[in-house]
């Protein structure tokens, strides 16, 4: 069983095919993006010096705020709808919303011992 | 991650942490993008519309958001009180918390967030949906209450007496006892406040229930014996029918003004409720409880006829074991008893466990929660009602729901209907009941509950 997608998600998929498309697409990124993630791991077990356990949303923000930053998602969304489809608050949903489907790829392959 | 596992953090340590994990990530995503081969257009690539700043700031808020959730803030007291923002969201989280866990997490569905977890999580999660609208939450809340909560609901108890009584002889028998009062009990009196003109012909009587309790208290001058006070008002009527009925107040303040209003009349509260004749009812009613054909009539006629729609009882109890009816009986015996089960959820007569209690087991049905939906003048609104048949009296409770007005007049037509049933043989369903009977007992005979709940489904929807 996988990362579950918060269900207000989901629609991202439908509507985007982030997964398929941005996500799974072979020019996406996967190691600089799962190296981020061990990366961002690290910093946010400082956060919780404690347990050691770090909450998939902190993870899932970071992650969104990297996409955001690398503009690559972006370029994928203009080409296929249009560059005034979306407005700030679509933006930011749909930055999160891959960054849990991107979260949830590197969980599977790190279970599965693909990753590191 | 437990609470007991989360690291205590100021906000001013959160707002810090919470840059510095943005700027790792922002370097990153540059990093990254530095190094990417962009597509089409070079430079740049394509550029939507949206504004980066602010889905910059919305990222970041979103990421001090789920931090400050995963640790145990510790804001400063400010002027001694805790802090206006944190309060608010604390007391929207509480009045979601307050509903039913399976309630909650049908909101959170329908607000299309993650249903798992525990109640405090489940409500942030639906009040974060609602961007913390506390007007939303109210509605929410109010629109999906199971059961009527005390503090917004009335509450009426309908004490059945062996006979109506002569209007005039009730009124001088109370009218001389205004300003007095007297003992119902060891340390209990009743005090008669004022005497009124009540409805249909009936007479009001306001007063209060003034009970004490006695504990010793040591001291060095020896024990003595300390009261703590306790007092109700209550609002009650007699005269109307064959019953006393008594608005306000908790159960002990309720008997002790019917046991009040008993003495000063003559027409004194009977030991228990008058059993319905089920056999002005027909073969279905065969092997069924009195008690639960009384329910059942209020169920199938009784809503209906004051024309209450979307009726989904939440949660049924039955009284497993027969108990004497004296309410004050002392019970020596320590043995265990299973006197009554309550079963909670939705559209619980269509419950086959529920029927069969009814049908073939003959237990009594004594209380249930249901939400239903009534128009009045054009107004409508949602409101939860409980029905109780205590071992003396009945009780309606309705709670004020999305539209207090609609639920005032609903509250005093379910009354008028429970009235009309708390007398001898009362069962007035006929028809009604009659069919609601035979729907009980097929369902009882089946093997699962339906996949959709038919038993008091609205007229129209048939």
């Amino acid at each position: 069983m996988g990362l579950r997608i918060p269900p207000h998600y989901q629609d991202a998929e439908s509507t985007y095919a982030i997964k398929r498309r941005w996500v799974d697409h072979k020019k996406f990124d996967r190691d600089a993006y799962f190296e981020a993630i061990d990366d961002f791991k690290v910093h946010l077990a400082r956060v919780h010096p404690g347990s050691g356990e770090v909450g998939h949303r902190s993870i899932v923000g970071m992650i969104a705020m990297m996409i955001d930053e690398e503009q690559s998602l972006e370029q994928y969304i203009v080409a296929s709808r249009g560059p005034q489809m979306q407005n700030d608050d679509d933006w930011t949903r749909l930055s999160t919303a891959a960054a849990w489907y991107v979260l949830q790829r590197y969980e599977r392959e790190v279970e599965r011992g693909d990753w590191p | 991650m437990r609470a007991s596992d989360r690291a205590l953090m100021t906000p001013e340590e959160i707002e810090a942490a919470t840059e510095d994990l943005a700027a790792l990530a922002r370097r990153r995503g540059r990093s990254l993008r530095a190094n990417t081969t962009v597509d089409e257009g070079g430079g740049e690539g394509l550029r939507s519309g949206h504004s980066r700043a602010r889905v910059q700031d919305q990222l970041t808020e979103l990421l001090r958001q789920s931090l400050e959730d995963e640790v145990i803030a510790t804001p400063s007291v400010e002027d001694g009180e805790i802090e206006e923002t944190e309060l608010s969201r604390e007391l929207t989280k509480k009045a979601l918390v307050n509903l039913k866990v399976t309630t909650l997490r049908r909101l959170a569905r329908e607000q299309q967030v993650a249903v798992s977890g525990a109640a405090e999580e489940v409500a942030e999660r639906v009040a974060r949906a609602l961007e913390w609208n506390e007007g939303e939450v109210a509605q929410l809340v109010l629109a999906h209450e199971s059961e009527p909560s005390p503090e917004r609901s009335w509450t009426s108890r309908l004490f059945p007496t062996a006979v109506m009584g002569d209007r005039d002889s009730i009124w001088e028998s109370l009218r001389k006892l205004a300003g007095r009062y007297i003992r119902v009990g060891v340390a209990r009196w009743f005090v008669f406040d004022s005497i009124d003109e009540g409805r249909r012909g009936s007479v009001s009587v306001q007063g209060s229930y003034r009970a004490y309790q006695a504990s010793v208290h040591e001291s060095k001058g020896g024990p003595s014996l300390q009261a703590v006070p306790h007092q109700v008002q209550t609002s009650s009527s007699v005269g109307a029918g064959k019953w006393i009925r008594v608005d306000r107040g908790g159960v002990q303040a309720a008997k002790a003004t019917a046991r009040a209003l008993g003495h000063a009349t003559g027409i004194r509260p009977l030991n228990g409720l008058p059993t319905p004749r089920a056999s002005a009812v027909g073969d279905n009613a065969r092997g069924v409880h009195p008690y639960s054909l009384l329910m059942l009539d209020m169920l199938a006629s009784g809503l209906e006829g004051i024309e209450l729609r979307q009726r989904d009882i939440s949660s049924a109890r039955f009284r497993v074991a027969e108990e004497p009816l004296l309410a004050d009986a002392e019970d020596v015996d320590t043995s265990p008893k299973l006197r009554a089960v309550s079963f909670e959820g939705r559209h619980l007569l269509d419950s086959v466990h529920a029927c069969r209690l009814i049908s073939r087991d003959g237990r009594a049905l004594v209380g249930v929660s249901l939400s239903v939906s009534a128009s009045r003048e054009g107004r409508t609104g949602r409101m939860p009602v409980r029905l109780a048949l205590e071992n003396d009296h009945i009780t309606v409770t309705t709670g004020y729901g999305t539209n207090p007005e609609v639920a005032a007049a609903v509250h005093e037509r379910l009354v008028s209907e429970v009235a009309a049933r708390a007398v001898d043989g009362g069962l007035i369903g006929g028809d009604r009941l009659n069919g609601l009977l035979g729907l009980v007992s097929q369902r009882a005979s089946e093997d699962a509950a339906p996949a959709q709940a038919s038993m008091l489904a609205d007229p129209e929807a048939v």
